[in-house]
Formats: structure tokens, sequence, C-alpha cells
């Protein structure tokens, strides 16, 4: 069972998904302006909600929300699964990764994600992969300085197509200039948002 | 707003965006082109500020979603 705890950021936190979030996720998922590379979540709030007590049940998986600390509404989602743990903390996969759009919550959601794998779980590398075509994810995940490894073998099914992907990963080495570089951002984000209109 | 400050907008989105000088401005969307991110909004908005010496409420930096609500926006704090 990995439940996860909640962990604080500067303008944002992340907190266990729980199963009266399942509305909140089908929305989110299931708004193409938002996930359009993702594949569609099938399924009632009520399959969504069993689901969600599923993935409570399941070991190395962790599903957050990801919270505006101003305001408290659920702005994104994000999670760490298949953690493949071994003498030196092993690997841990990042995805399900979601912001609603103009949240400015994705370059934190980002730090977050791997400062829970780096610093709470004590993996040694985290790994992820986008759909090829999704350029918006693949400009941003270079951006922040994730490692891209290319192509994977590792493709995702979106209605009749079949996507190819590539695969961005961060080492325990690469975790602090990440973590320099997202802070410095999420600070100036946390600074426009905080504008008075 | 008037040419020269929208010329002066437009290479602001070149620069930042890094688009060929014959880029169609108009057809630039937020989240839909490669480059214009949540991080590249933040330098973007960045320079749009210390160009023309003014400062965004939040709610237009999050609006700023194509080069033409950008007009609109930036033309409310320029005269």
């Amino acid at each position: 069972m990995a439940v996860g705890v909640p962990l604080e950021g500067i303008g944002f936190r992340l907190r266990p998904v729980v199963a009266a979030d399942a509305s909140f996720v089908l929305d989110l998922r299931n708004n193409p302006q938002n996930a359009k590379f993702l594949p569609p979540l099938p399924g009632t709030v009520e399959d969504q909600r069993n689901w969600i007590q599923r993935q409570h049940q399941l070991p190395g998986d962790y599903y957050f929300v990801v919270e505006d600390r101003r305001t408290g509404l659920a702005v994104g989602l994000t999670g760490l699964y298949a953690h493949a743990p071994d003498s030196d903390g092993g690997l841990i996969e990042w995805g399900r990764f979601v912001v609603a759009n103009k949240s400015l919550a994705a370059p934190e959601t980002s730090l977050l994600s791997h400062r829970y794998a780096f610093e709470v779980l004590n993996v040694r590398e985290v790994f992820g992969y986008s759909i090829e075509q999704n350029e918006k994810v693949i400009g941003f995940h270079r951006s922040c300085g994730l490692e891209d490894r290319g192509l994977s073998s590792t493709t995702y099914k979106i209605g009749d197509q079949v996507h190819r992907s590539l695969c961005f990963a961060l080492t325990r080495d690469q975790w602090p200039d990440f973590k320099a570089k997202l802070t410095r951002t999420a600070r100036q984000i946390v600074q426009i948002l905080g504008r008075k209109p | 707003m008037t040419d020269d400050q929208k010329v002066k907008l437009a290479s602001i989105f070149i620069s930042t965006f890094q688009f060929p000088e014959d880029v169609i401005l108009d057809s630039i969307v937020y989240g839909e082109i490669r480059g214009w991110d949540s991080l590249n909004h933040l330098t973007l908005v960045s320079e749009i500020e210390e160009e023309f010496g003014i400062m965004l409420d939040t709610d237009d930096v999050l609006d700023m979603s194509s080069f033409h609500k950008a007009v609109e926006i930036v033309g409310k704090y320029v005269f």
C-alpha cells in the first residue's frame, strides 16, 4: 500500500488523491485542452472512485492532486509508480502529469514530483515517457532540464492510433541543478500569481 | 497600440520563441507550438514588462494565450 504523504511547495502542494477526487480526475483527464495526448479515462465517476481505491493498495504507486496553495483549488494531477527498489533506491516512473491550462502549475508540479521521488522515496532515478507528437510537453521537459533519452519502445494507444514515445529521465546527480532551476521558476510564478488585479 | 509598438511586441515573440522572421504570428497559440510552454511564458512576460516598462496583472499574464491576445493586453498598458 502506497498512499503517499502531502508535500508542500512554494506556490503549490501535492496531496494524495482520494476517492472524492474522482470527478475532478475525470474532468481534467478528459478535457482535450488539458490532456490532448493522454489516453482518455473511460467509465463513470463511480468507476474512477473504485480505481482510486484500488490504486491505494498498489505497492510503489503514488498518485497526487496538485493544489494551488493560495486558493486551495485543485489544478492538476501527477503520479509516481512502478517503483523498482534496489539497494541504492531504485527507479520510479513519473506520469499521469496533467495540469489545468493557464494555471502555471506545470513547473512546480514537475519540481514537486521529482522532490518526492528523490527526497521522500530516495530513488536514484526518475524516468517517464511523452508521446512523440506532444511537442508542448517534450519542449517543457527539455526546458526544465530533464535528460532526453530518445525514442523508447513504449507505445500508447489513443483512439485508433498507436503513438511512439520519447523517454525522459533525471538521475540523483542531476537533481540538485534541476531543483535549483525550477525553484527559481516557482518563486517567479508565485510572484506573478500574487499580483493584484 | 501603435504599429511601432506592435512591431516591438512581435520582435519579443520572435526572439523569445526563436521563430523565423517570416513567422505568421497570428497563428501562434499558447501550448500548441513547441517552445511556448509555462517556462517560456514567464520569459515572454518578463521581456514584455522590461521592454514596455509595464507590470502586467496576474489575470493578464494568464490570459495572454496568443499574439493577438498579447496585442490586446499590452495595448491596455501602453499609450
